[in-house]
């Protein structure tokens, strides 16, 4: 019976000749040719092109040799900036997630729905790339993670579903410093907020102690085992019954400290594995958040800093980034922002502090506008390249992925959009978007 | 008394001394005479009128608050102060906002309280005030809140270092929609809210009023000034003197809005109505403006697409922000996002500006750079619908009342 023995093999072929085809095509380089390009990380460039393989950017600069068999794009007249970035999305998060109290131990990966249609609509403008904050309510609310977002097309074919690929999970932790409730605050509840995030670092530190003390134990421990028992003198040889003696006391073996899972998100920030982000608002709580940082020595990123420009020294000072914004505030006049001004961004930017600016919006679609409200903080003072610096390579640093995003430089992710026209510009269109080396929307 | 000269660019080398024979008497004379404020003279890169099509290289005259010429011909006015913009175009115009009166206009236990003055409630020191200044919005119309049947008077205000009642009457506010529905008092639906609305304007031609409260109809009775006030308020609204707003967030409360126009007679002006784009055929034909927004970033593409959609069917748009609620400064954001989603720049810089104006019936005072206007203007480093463009200056009833730099 040849055939049946046949359609294996034949089988094997095939489906080897089409991965083959598929890496192939994959492989095959694609150059993006006669943009202006911004790449972020320098000078823009006229007349440039781009090159990518293989996901990554191979090239990029106005005399890149195009290889022979590389799939040629005209994008003349256009202009390509580095796949956007929002540092602070709701995207596949629902208002429940984010308004129920959380700890130190809960990832917002847990809690994600990555089938939230709103990423279409977020992809079309422009954003590849979110970090998913857990929400704000209490002392520490637990951990973030930055994804990418992927074509909602596409996913049926893929082992891993989900219009997100994730690509650096616990990546931060969340606190609250000073924040109102029911727009009510007063000096004892922001005292209160101070001592409850401190003790809980403290809590940290002496639970890395105990593991620390532990581990001295046992070597002692060990080291007695090693040791001949000595023959203890209790008086008990003088009593011809030879009773009620106990017996030689040998070395204890110490118990080890039972392992906690919030406490050792908290240890990781403690040992600057993991940032802490803490969103404060007043200048004092600014300062408080810095106070924690200097003794506790964990890696502080701020969030809204409202008060920011009146501390902007001590900011700068320290090298802590903030993550800024929106610039138009949305909503009822809240107590946290009523000093809110869209003037602050320029104003740390100048004072050497580094800024990634979100929308801190409601809903996952906020994240559309992260260039646009980046555009509004930029007319009032901040400079245009600190603007879409903040949308992409300094958001991409303080989420840290920036060796992977944020710009347009060999080796990097190829992310990018194509724009009609300059990103500032209000005829501009978003025409392409390209996520690791495809094209999700456009370019096709 | 001041002399003028008036040089011509071409003949500018020739009469140079001239020039300067006149700029030193003009000088002289200054102290004789102090004009109330300064005479300024803009010259911009591009001038916005709005009432006609923008031109480059212009300048504006401002003088005793008012515009005293807009053109490109080279004017000297000694003694004035010289403002350099790339751009000038005319002060921002917010028709509806509750800036300086949030939560304090409202009187839920009556649906009917068309005796209601925003103005009366207005705290000029309110701290979001000077955001608004620091946009660019010079003038801006403050309402009661949505909540009531028909529900007060709008003012218009002019914003600046000390805000002024342009119009304590500017407007009636009505909401024939399900945001005036309460089950603490009557109505409770729409239906009865427009029964009730037919009812206060019915029994306004016929000089009586009408009250949902019980309360208010006893003491109505007692006060007889009182009457008069709610029954005059409303006669206005008949006339068409004062315009209507109503509140139509949903197509079905823009056709019940523009039926009770037809009955009344109202200037019906359709507010945060987005959604009449459905019926935007009868909205045009009713000549009725529709103010919409504010636009935020978490809205629907249909929301943001809306007002695009009816500017291209004929309709005339204008913007609001409903400050506090959104940022005071969110009308260019607001105009931004609208161009984005396919409403023609010119349209959108209108809804910013004159249609605005007009909806609260100041069109004939602000709301474009016309010789014998108010002198409101907004000048900008750019472009106003690019979000970079920074505020230079902002100029409202002839005075400087915000520069960059100098707050």
């Amino acid at each position: 019976m040849p055939i049946p023995r046949l359609a294996p093999l034949l089988y094997a072929f095939l489906s080897a000749s089409l991965t083959a085809g598929i890496a192939q095509s994959q492989d095959r380089p694609v150059a993006l040719i006669g943009a202006t390009i911004m790449p972020v990380s320098c000078a823009p460039i006229k007349n440039g092109t781009v090159l990518l393989q293989a996901g990554k950017i191979k090239a990029v600069g106005a005399n890149v040799a195009v290889p022979a068999n590389a799939r040629r794009i005209d994008v003349r007249g256009k202009v390509i900036i580095p796949g956007l970035i929002d540092a602070e999305s709701s995207l596949f998060l629902s208002a429940e997630e984010l308004n129920t109290a959380g700890a130190a131990d809960r990832d917002v990966l847990d809690g994600v729905d990555l089938f939230d249609d709103a990423s279409a609509k977020v992809l079309a403008r422009g954003v590849t790339t979110v970090y998913l904050s857990p929400g704000r309510r209490g002392s520490i609310t637990g951990v973030g993670a930055v994804v990418k977002l992927r074509a909602t097309d596409a996913i049926a074919t893929d082992p891993k579903p989900g219009y997100a690929r994730v690509l650096k999970s616990r990546s931060a932790l969340k606190a609250t410093l000073g924040l109102s409730t029911n727009n009510r605050s007063s000096s004892l509840e922001r005292l209160a907020s101070y001592e409850a995030l401190r003790s809980t670092f403290k809590g940290a530190q002496q639970y890395a102690d105990s593991f620390a003390r532990y581990d001295r134990a046992l070597k002692r421990y060990e080291l007695e085992l090693k040791l001949p028992a000595e023959p203890v003198d209790d008086g008990s040889g003088d009593d011809p019954f030879g009773g009620g003696g106990q017996a030689p006391a040998g070395p204890q073996k110490p118990t080890k400290p039972r392992p906690v899972p919030s406490q050792e998100i908290l240890v990781k920030a403690l040992k600057r594995e993991i940032p802490v982000r803490i969103e404060a608002h007043r200048a004092d709580d600014i300062m408080n958040a810095l106070r924690l940082a200097d003794e506790f020595g964990f890696k502080l990123i701020l969030e809204r800093a409202t008060d920011g420009q009146m501390v902007a020294a001590e900011i700068a000072r320290r090298k802590v980034p903030v993550i800024w914004g929106p610039a138009l505030m949305n909503g009822a006049p809240q107590l946290d922002s009523v000093d809110h001004s869209a003037r602050s961004a320029g104003s740390l930017a100048r004072a050497g502090v580094r800024l990634a600016i979100v929308t801190d919006g409601v809903t996952g679609l906020s994240s559309r506008f992260v260039l646009e409200n980046a555009g509004a903080a930029a007319g009032y003072g901040l400079s245009v390249g600190d603007a879409l610096r903040a949308v992409t390579l300094g958001a991409a640093e303080i989420l840290g992925v920036g060796d992977r995003v944020g710009s347009l430089e060999i080796g990097k992710d190829a992310d990018l959009v194509v724009l009609s026209a300059g990103p500032w510009d209000p005829r501009s269109r978003v025409e392409q978007v390209w996520i690791d080396g495809e094209a999700v929307r456009g370019g096709k | 008394m001041e002399r003028r000269c008036e040089v011509g660019s071409e003949a500018l080398g020739v009469k140079r001394w001239a020039l300067r024979l006149c700029t030193i008497a003009a000088v002289a004379l200054l102290g004789a005479t102090e004009s109330h404020c300064q005479t300024l003279v803009i010259r911009a890169d591009t001038v916005i009128p709005v009432s006609g099509p923008a031109f480059k290289f212009g300048i504006v005259v401002v003088r005793d608050g008012k515009i005293e010429s807009v053109g490109q011909r080279a004017v000297v006015w000694p003694g004035a102060r010289v403002i350099h913009a790339a751009v000038a175009m005319p002060g921002l115009v917010d028709p509806h906002s509750y800036l300086g009166c949030q939560n304090e206009t409202d009187e839920p236990v009556d649906a009917i309280t068309p005796d209601l003055r925003a103005c009366d409630a207005f705290d000029s020191q309110a701290p979001l005030l000077r955001k608004a200044v620091a946009a660019g919005v010079t003038a801006v119309g403050i309402a009661p809140g949505n909540g009531n049947v028909i529900a007060g008077q709008m003012s218009a205000m002019r914003l600046g270092s000390t805000p002024q009642i342009l119009s304590g009457y500017a407007a009636q506010k009505f909401s024939v929609s399900l945001d005036a529905a309460n089950v603490q008092r009557n109505p409770t639906s729409r239906a009865g809210a427009v029964a009730l609305a037919r009812a206060a304007l019915g029994g306004a031609r016929r000089g009586q009023s009408v009250s949902s409260s019980r309360q208010t109809a006893l003491l109505v009775g007692e006060f007889p000034t009182r009457l008069s006030e709610r029954t005059g308020a409303l006669k206005l609204v008949l006339d068409g003197r004062v315009p209507a707003f109503m509140h139509a967030p949903e197509s079905v409360d823009a056709e019940v809005a523009l039926q009770l126009a037809d009955e009344f007679h109202l200037k019906p002006v359709l507010l945060h109505a987005g959604e009449s784009v459905r019926v935007a055929d009868m909205v045009k034909s009713h000549g009725a403006t529709v103010v919409v927004g504010p636009l935020k970033f978490e809205d629907k593409d249909r929301t943001l697409e809306s007002p695009g959609r009816l500017a291209r069917a004929g309709v005339k748009v204008a913007f609001c922000t409903d400050a506090p609620l959104t940022d005071p400064g969110s009308l260019r954001m607001t105009a931004h996002l609208a161009v984005k989603y396919g409403m023609p720049a010119d349209a959108a810089i209108r809804a910013i500006t004159l249609n605005g104006a007009e909806a609260l019936g100041l069109g004939a005072r602000t709301g474009s750079l016309d010789k014998g206007k108010d002198a409101d203007l907004l000048l900008l480093s750019g472009d106003p619908l690019d979000l970079t463009s920074r505020v230079v200056a902002v100029i409202s009833g002839g005075r400087v009342v915000y520069e960059a730099g100098k707050q």
